[in-house]
């Protein structure tokens, strides 16, 4: 078991102990990014929002594209990552702290597009100061501040063994400060009974309750369309749909992202095909839920052919075909065909079929969005053509560059502070092994 | 090469010829080609209105275009101007002390134009007009209404009745006009139509009755109107209590949030102090 544990230590703690000149050419190139993107969030301020593709009709584009597909990472995360521990998944050692990680850096993220699509910022205090509880957004924000807290909350649970285990380690090469820091996080744990039954009793309590919460929350985010009297919108399926949706998006990330860490970070001894057959599977199940999901939704609006909801589908079929066809035919069938063919699961092949299916739910966001606003039911009385379609600035899209530039610099500054594999669960794995092994041998 | 590396290429071909269609955000910016619907209205009051309504046809309907500068003609005379309104409406009363031009058919050829601008494109439209009169006599006698309709045609010859042509008997409701009865004038150019006790009018039961040739081919629209108690009174709906758009929001709403929020910080709690419990444990193993 020592020897084991030393082994961990020597894989898992590199990172954290020093800094590779490549790490340092990456994180540069993010924070270009996020330069680049704060010089068009300056723009915007500067400028207001002409500077966006956004108009009378088209009042909601990228940002709340990237809202809600921050947010369906995160509660994907949630999900995932509460499922794993509260099932005692036997695989899950290695994936769970990256799926809690996306839980909390999506869910940090996310609501900034928020900011960037509010005209008047100042006036964000009056949703707390004057609260109209039957707002759905009202809801929103009462739900994700919520949501921020539990998911704070579980990965900091989750974090206090190893940050334990690197206080104690007195052979780890880190600075001062960082030690200090492990010290005050580990909160005084010792590994003793008392402590390990109050921490795993913590783990389980809010394992649970964030996968309650990512479902509520995640479902009252889609009510605020639901609700709305749009073409398209609304839908009896689309909290469940959106929730649906968002674990798909997550599992894509959680995928892409033990391909691109098990490179960097040489952890194939540890992420192994297994890891990915398993995520691989479940990302078909999802698929094929999402599939049957958004056909059950369409057919019903298509068959229904209320004059607004055919307009919006024709839509659909003719300019957003391209969308359309990637988002709901390819993001759904590639990671089907790829995980349903025995020989086509390979590392490389799943990490694709998670890419496409990535990339495909944000077109998707995409074209929940904004074909329906510009399907208004009341024709706009203005005459500009650009007035009523939609199409994105540079502003936008190096926001939304920003974004994702600074989940990897997030995700990056965190590798540098704690293993990005958990080393107590892949102990606990280990001991699991060893005893199912005894009990073989006897 | 092996056919797991053979399918990851052809999916990466079908990835990038997605990715390439999606770059197709941009919009190409068109002038507008409106549609002018031109028409011809003799009032009440026997005054002639040349009326015109701009509309840009799209795919959700028609989107009505306003504030441009519409001109009406008799043959070639400027009779005026007139601008769109917020519905792209424009109307032109005719002065009735003009003397129309007469055209060799024995109608007057009007027509309107809208030159052009840098958003909207030039369109015409033109319509020939046969004059006629229209009188209308409401009746009624043993509780039974009638409306008494009688077109004549001033001609060089004097007045004589319009025969075989179709008018109506409408009442106006909030979009358009409701038809109650059509039908075709004898050779005294005159008909009788029985008129509805059904038709709901205002709370005290008024209605306006109209008598019209409605888009007629040669007269355009002739109209005379009268209001008459000759609908059924209607009472206004209370209106639909909403909650939701009240100050306060429903008492169900409030109790499912308060009841959530207090179980999920409840269990936040209970993991906080879970998590001061251990910290006190570990500073008691430190003492000892």
């Amino acid at each position: 078991m020592n020897a084991f544990r030393e082994n961990l230590f020597r894989d898992l703690t590199p990172e954290i102990e020093k800094t590779s000149r490549s790490w340092y050419f990456l994180f540069a190139g993010f924070l270009a990014i996020f330069l680049l993107g704060l010089y068009g969030l300056y723009h915007q301020i500067d400028k207001g929002h002409i500077v966006t593709g956004m108009r009378d009709n088209v009042v909601w584009g990228v940002y709340i594209v990237n809202f809600i597909f921050f947010m369906g990472l995160s509660y994907a995360g949630a999900l995932v990552s509460g499922a794993l521990h509260l099932f005692k998944t036997p695989w899950r050692a290695p994936v769970i702290r990256l799926a809690e990680l996306i839980t909390v850096i999506s869910l940090a993220i996310g609501p900034f597009f928020i900011f960037f699509c509010i005209g008047r910022l100042e006036r964000i205090p009056y949703l707390l100061i004057f609260p109209r509880i039957q707002s759905p957004i009202v809801w929103d924000v009462i739900a994700i501040l919520t949501d921020i807290f539990g998911c704070v909350i579980f990965l900091y649970v989750s974090f206090i063994e190893d940050f334990a285990k690197l206080r104690d380690r007195e052979d780890l090469q880190v600075a001062p400060w960082k030690k200090k820091m492990y010290k005050i996080l580990a909160m005084g744990y010792q590994g003793t009974e008392k402590q390990h039954r109050l921490l795993s009793f913590s783990r389980n309590v809010m394992a649970a309750m964030i996968i309650a919460i990512a479902i509520i929350v995640y479902s009252v985010l889609a009510w605020i369309f639901g609700v709305t009297l749009q073409p398209g919108w609304h839908s009896t399926i689309f909290g469940p749909y959106f929730v649906i949706a968002a674990i798909f998006s997550g599992v894509g990330l959680l995928i892409v992202l033990m391909a691109i860490f098990r490179k960097i970070y040489n952890l194939e001894k540890y992420i192994t095909l297994k890891h990915f057959v398993n995520m691989g599977i479940v990302l078909f199940v999802i698929a094929a839920f999402f599939g049957y999901f958004t056909f059950s939704d369409y057919l019903t609006k298509w068959y229904g052919s209320v004059k607004m909801d055919k307009i919006l589908i024709d839509k659909l079929f003719t300019e957003f075909r391209t969308y359309f066809i990637f988002a709901n035919y390819i993001g759904i069938l590639t990671p089907i065909i790829i995980i349903a063919i025995p020989r086509l699961r390979t590392i490389r092949n799943i990490t694709i079929a998670a890419l496409i299916a990535l990339l495909a739910l944000w077109v998707n966001r995409y074209i929940i969005i904004v074909p329906t606003l510009e399907t208004p039911f009341l024709p706009i009385q203005d005459i500009r053509h650009d007035w009523r379609f939609y199409s994105p600035t540079w502003v936008e899209w190096s926001l939304t560059a920003a974004g994702v530039a600074v989940f990897g610099m997030l995700f990056m500054i965190i590798s540098k502070l704690a293993p990005i594999i958990s080393i107590s669960e892949m102990e606990e794995a280990e001991e699991r092994e060893n005893l199912k092994l005894k009990e073989q041998v006897k | 090469m092996s056919k797991s590396y053979r399918y990851s290429a052809l999916l990466i071909l079908v990835l990038c010829w997605s990715a390439g269609s999606l770059s197709a955000f941009g919009i190409q910016e068109t002038k507008i080609s409106p549609y002018m619907l031109f028409s011809y209205l003799k009032n009440s009051d026997s005054q002639q209105v040349l009326q015109v309504k701009m509309t840009n046809i799209t795919q959700t309907g028609e989107v009505p275009l306003p504030g441009l500068s519409i001109k009406f003609f008799n043959g070639e005379n400027l009779l005026g101007e007139a601008t769109t309104d917020v519905t792209g409406s424009a109307n032109y009363t005719i002065d009735s002390t003009v003397e129309l031009l007469v055209g060799e058919d024995g109608t007057w050829p009007f027509s309107a134009t809208f030159d052009g601008d840098t958003l909207v494109d030039a369109t015409y439209s033109d319509l020939s007009i046969t004059d006629v009169n229209l009188e209308m006599t409401l009746s009624e006698e043993e509780g039974k209404r009638s409306v008494t309709l009688r077109a004549t045609m001033p001609t060089a010859d004097g007045v004589i009745p319009v025969a075989g042509d179709e008018v109506g008997v409408y009442v106006p409701r909030m979009f358009s006009l409701l038809p109650v009865a059509t039908g075709v004038l004898d050779e005294n150019g005159t008909i009788q139509i029985e008129f509805p006790d059904d038709i709901p009018g205002d709370s005290l039961g008024n209605l306006t009755v109209i008598g019209r040739f409605n888009e007629h081919y040669l007269y355009g629209n002739v109209e005379k109107r009268e209001v008459r108690v000759w609908g059924t009174p209607v009472v206004k709906a209370p209106p639909v209590y909403r909650s939701l758009w009240s100050t306060l929001a429903p008492k169900w709403m409030v109790v499912t949030l308060a009841i959530m929020l207090m179980g999920v910080w409840s269990q936040y709690m209970l993991v906080i102090i879970n998590l001061i419990r251990i910290k006190w444990d570990g500073l008691k193993k430190e003492k000892k």
